[in-house]
């Protein structure tokens, strides 16, 4: 299973960062109380999130001001999509993500 | 090459001794009378009578009133190569050759098609559901990109970064009608359309960031409400109409492009010699003192286009439920499940009522009579309006909602795009397909 891992201080607190690995590319976001990873791709059109801003828990993409959840992944104004995640696991000090080659997708879209 | 633009999306390219048109839009009046041009073309000297129709080929973007005008194409000969890219759905093609159009090349996205003289064209396909297209064109090293109202890929626009571009035209305003048909209250609405500008312009500047023009030109955009009762949406707090200067500002603060161009209707880049202004000063006043102007001068015309509609077809009520039951019935399960609403549909005058087109119905029967008490999405409507969409005498039911002469309302609150892709482009099999990737 493909995976990569970082220190929980490479990841900048509520700032997207990109992490590529095998052909993989990843934004991982920490806010206070969680780290996630999604795919870093805006399912509207395939923005990279990396570049965008996080602001109350929302990610906003840099392309055309989609949001998303940042804990859930769900685009808040568009709530028929969603990013797809990635595992993320963490000890407090360093953290691992993994997934399939067949991706995770989040919880399931709801129109 | 010699660029001159006219408005909205409209260019005509001339290089290697060819000229192609883009969009042309000519009228006034777009939308059930609701879109005028930025600046009213006749003000610049622009009409069906003086403009150049001696063109090689016609590039159309989309089937939206603004980009593609039925009265405008008239002038043009049916033989005239028409280049648009080829969609998931042959809708654009039909539409044309219904128009008579007899020479239409489909192009696929992204591919580059050779011309005469060394001139070339590439189309890009939006990103999204909807039709939508971008023209790049180069000739002897130059290269024109007009992003029409598309939304591109982020690789597309990668690609054209590379590409090194003299000249881009870009959208920069909102061109619907949300938020402002919501009856959102004060507060929220003036929050709403204060975030939606600010992303439109943070849009603007990152396209034209990754496509990095020499030149970038605001265009496609804003639309002009010129009608006094729907005069209050060009109000800079109100309405996501931007103005183009505050766009061309914004790119001068950000420093993302080098050149930041203001062009008004029948203005010329040249790209040995830059920008020739061509409009006169009347046109260059500041924005809301030329709308003033403008709304008061067209108020009789738009009155007497009002007074002129049609009544709405007396077997309204009737037709509108046979088009959206089978509409909807023709839907997969899947697709239905997907689009998980209940449009209300609150038609006013003679000939209207009430329905509900329920899409979570088990079916057969998909349109109920009465608004249900758990609609999702409200449509309010005068008959005379709805009822052309219903007879078949307006084919692209989208124009209805683009007129901003109706009324929303959304329970919960939430952009359901599944039942927007299905009134801007109910087929079937598109829109199956379309969320059975996603």
């Amino acid at each position: 299973m493909p995976h990569v891992d970082l220190a929980l201080t490479d990841v900048p607190l509520n700032s997207p960062f990109r992490v590529t690995h095998a052909g993989m590319n990843l934004v991982v976001m920490r806010t206070e109380s969680q780290i996630v990873a999604y795919e870093d791709s805006c399912p509207h059109a395939f923005w990279p999130l990396s570049e965008g801003s996080i602001a109350n828990g929302v990610l906003e993409c840099p392309g055309h001001g989609w949001e998303f959840d940042v804990a859930t992944g769900r685009c808040v104004n568009a709530p028929a999509y969603c990013l797809t995640a990635v595992t993320v696991l963490s000890d407090g000090h360093n953290v691992r993500l993994h997934w399939e080659n067949k991706q995770i997708p989040a919880a399931s879209p709801r129109v | 090459m010699r660029v001159t633009y006219y408005g909205q999306a409209c260019t005509l390219t001339e290089a290697g001794g060819l000229k192609i048109l883009t969009d042309p839009w000519l009228t006034e009046g777009a939308y059930h009378g609701t879109w005028f041009h930025t600046h009213i073309l006749a003000d610049a000297g622009v009409t069906p009578d003086t403009f150049p129709k001696d063109i090689d080929y016609l590039f159309l973007s989309h089937e939206h009133q603004d980009h593609l005008d039925v009265a405008t194409l008239k002038h043009f000969r049916p033989d005239l190569p028409l280049l648009i890219c080829r969609f998931a759905t042959p809708k654009l093609r039909n539409f044309l050759q219904g128009l008579g159009f007899t020479n239409i090349r489909e192009l696929p996205s992204g591919e580059r098609l050779t011309l005469e003289n060394g001139v070339s064209v590439t189309i890009f396909g939006t990103a999204e559901y909807t039709n939508d297209a971008a023209i790049l064109i180069e000739h002897d090293g130059v290269r024109m990109f007009n992003e029409t109202d598309c939304k591109l890929s982020f690789a597309d626009l990668e690609r054209l970064g590379s590409l090194s571009l003299d000249l881009g035209f870009y959208m920069f305003s909102g061109a619907n009608w949300y938020p402002m048909l919501y009856g959102y209250p004060e507060d929220v609405m003036l929050d709403l359309v204060r975030r939606r500008r600010r992303t439109l312009l943070r849009s603007l500047l990152q396209r034209v960031k990754l496509t990095k023009p020499r030149f970038a030109v605001p265009a496609a955009g804003p639309c002009t409400v010129l009608d006094p009762e729907l005069f209050w949406l060009n109000d800079e707090q109100r309405g996501i109409f931007v103005d183009p200067q505050i766009a061309v500002e914004e790119l001068r603060q950000a420093g993302v492009a080098p050149n930041p161009l203001y062009m008004a209707v029948s203005d010329v880049w040249d790209s040995r010699t830059g920008l020739e202004p061509h409009a006169p000063a009347s046109i260059r006043v500041p924005r809301q003192e030329y709308l003033r102007e403008a709304s008061e001068r067209m108020a009789p015309a738009i009155a007497a286009a009002r007074a002129a509609e049609h009544s709405a077809d007396p077997n309204l009520p009737s037709l509108l439920v046979d088009h959206f039951q089978q509409l909807v019935a023709a839907q997969t399960p899947a697709a239905r499940q997907r689009i998980n609403a209940k449009l209300a549909l609150n038609v006013t005058g003679k000939h209207g009522g009430q329905w509900t087109v329920d899409f979570t119905s088990p079916g057969p029967s998909f349109v109920r009579e009465g608004l249900l008490p758990d609609w999702t999405y409200k449509i309010e409507v005068e008959d005379r309006l709805i009822s052309p969409y219903m007879t078949g005498e307006e084919i692209f039911f989208e124009d209805l909602l683009l007129s901003l002469r109706f009324r929303g309302a959304r329970q919960p609150d939430v952009y359901n795009e599944p039942l927007y892709h299905f009134l801007y482009e109910p087929d079937p099999e598109k829109l199956h397909n379309w969320y059975a990737t996603r």
